[in-house]
């Protein structure tokens, strides 16, 4: 394992996770190929480079340090986070694919599963990806 | 342009939907009939003949810190011992006692009988509560 372990303020991930759902949810409103690259642009950023070249995480950041939000609540290190980034950019990224490929139905269906668990993690910090990240670990370690 | 949205609409509202049964039950003490074993009870090195807090936690969790004060808090001012146990280090009790979820509470009567269960931060309320019939249900 590698013990480069960051640790991230845990609002960032829920900021984040609020302006995903609203970008894809217009990008999906309005069928729009642009606006998805766009967002699939973010997740690829952040989930190759690493959180701190987030650009959601960067307006987090610039936001806190503006409007003096205080310290972190809590902090979690980021690789659950990232590995969520990286599940966002697979289905968003696949859905883009889709798009372009002609095959809308199944694009924007993917698109639509991104926005339902953006959404939740915005709404109850519930983020599926990092469940999802602990429990593979957790078998990883059992076996 | 209606039947467009309809998909979008559908899975914002289950999603609303969802995020406020989650939030409703986020620190709630919920009752439960479960009882940990006397070799459970041995490997959590649980206090014998008292009442104990029993919190599970796992590694990268956020909540987890939150959750560990509220209840470090509220055991000492009760008088009751606060066990952690990490999810990993205990997979046996982790299924046993089905805890899907980082951080999961269990208050435990004398004996390790859980009287309740509380998943997310618990509220301190809550735990007073759950305390308060733990506590009755021990023998003096």
């Amino acid at each position: 394992m590698v013990s480069q372990t960051r640790e991230i303020d845990v609002r960032g991930p829920r900021f984040s996770a609020a302006i995903t759902f609203v970008v894809l949810a217009v990008a999906f409103a309005l069928r729009s190929p642009a606006l998805l690259a766009v967002q699939v642009a973010v997740f690829a950023i952040a989930a190759i480079a690493g959180l701190r070249w987030s650009p959601y995480g960067n307006v987090f950041r610039f936001l806190k340090r503006r409007l003096d939000w205080g310290p972190p609540p809590a902090t979690e290190p980021e690789a659950g986070p990232r590995f969520s980034q990286l599940m966002g950019l697979l289905f968003a990224g696949g859905g883009l694919v889709a798009v372009l490929a002609g095959a809308p139905g199944l694009g924007w269906g993917l698109v639509l599963i991104v926005v339902g668990l953006s959404g939740l993690l915005a709404a109850t910090g519930l983020c599926v990806g990092c469940e999802m990240y602990a429990l593979g670990r957790r078998l990883g370690r059992a076996t | 342009m209606i039947a467009d949205l309809a998909p979008l609409v559908a899975v914002t509202g289950l999603v609303g939907v969802f995020s406020v049964f989650l939030r409703r039950r986020a620190g709630v003490a919920r009752g439960t009939d479960d009882t940990l074993t006397a070799e459970e009870a041995a490997e959590l090195a649980l206090p014998e003949g008292r009442p104990a807090v029993l919190l599970f936690t796992a590694a990268g969790c956020a909540p987890c810190g939150p959750a560990k004060r509220v209840l470090e808090q509220t055991a000492a001012r009760r008088g009751v011992d606060l066990i952690t146990a990490d999810v990993a280090e205990h997979p046996g009790l982790t299924a046993e006692h089905r805890i899907f979820r980082a951080p999961t509470a269990l208050v435990l009567a004398a004996g390790g009988h859980a009287v309740a269960r509380i998943s997310g931060v618990p509220r301190t309320t809550e735990v007073d509560a759950a305390l308060d019939q733990a506590l009755a249900s021990t023998p003096a």
